[in-house]
């Protein structure tokens, strides 16, 4: 199916074993595509292990800690979905089908939402306790 | 119009792109570790700062092989490097969480 001469041997086979190679440009985007979301997942554990830093440098509130912890595990999962995502993608363009939709976008925007009313709620209620 | 003619082949461009990808990626990794790090030393659990330090050694050091050894392969196994990049960040994650469960405990 690659064009090559010896047995195609790459892995995954549930993506490597459907289908043909697609244009290297497009396999080549997609990976960059999974690094981007690998990346966004980066930033939000970085973000988390930052404000819990931050939470014990200052000697702030345990619900900061509590922010940071739901940002590392989301974090992690968006790494996890980078995974799902590219073999989605690199599945689909195999077998010449519709790329799926990037179903972690709408998921992603309301965490992000929810992150920062949760923080302004914070600094909110600090702000009127002082 | 004068100057070298582009004696690259189609895919050098794309490729590049990629690799640097990967670049901004191990950065990124490594940089989360030390934050992590320091961190953990400043909570006073030199452990997590030990294993922070040592997942962000062996990410540097996989995105240099992976530099000299895979660029640019007509038979690239992106899954083979995308696969443990994930497992780095879910690593992280995993000890970013416990650095918070700790501060939290505390």
């Amino acid at each position: 199916m690659s064009g090559r001469d010896e047995p195609d041997a790459r892995r995954p086979r549930s993506v490597y074993g459907v289908g043909s190679d697609p244009d290297v440009r497009y396999s080549l985007a997609n990976e960059r595509t999974a690094l981007a979301w690998l990346r966004t997942g980066l930033g939000l554990v970085a973000g988390g292990i930052a404000l819990t830093s931050f939470a014990s440098f200052a000697d702030l509130s345990v619900l900061l800690d509590v922010v940071a912890a739901v940002a590392c595990v989301g974090g992690g999962c968006l790494a996890a979905y980078a995974l799902v995502a590219w073999r989605r993608n690199e599945r689909a363009m195999r077998l010449g089908r519709p790329l799926p939709p990037p179903s972690a976008l709408p998921v992603i925007v309301v965490g992000i939402v929810a992150f920062a009313a949760l923080v302004g709620a914070y600094a909110i209620w600090s702000g009127s306790t002082r | 119009m004068t100057g070298e003619p582009d004696t690259r082949v189609p895919h050098d461009e794309p490729a590049e792109r990629t690799a640097l990808a990967w670049q901004r990626t191990a950065l990124g990794v490594a940089l989360g570790c030390a934050v992590l790090a320091l961190a953990a030393l400043r909570q006073g659990d030199p452990t997590l700062a030990v294993v922070g330090v040592l997942l962000g050694a062996t990410t540097v050091t996989g995105a240099v092989r992976a530099r000299k050894g895979r660029w640019p392969r007509p038979d690239r196994r992106p899954w083979g490097m995308l696969a443990p990049g994930a497992g780095a960040v879910v690593l992280l994650a995993a000890l970013g969480l416990a650095a918070s469960v700790l501060g939290a405990l505390r």
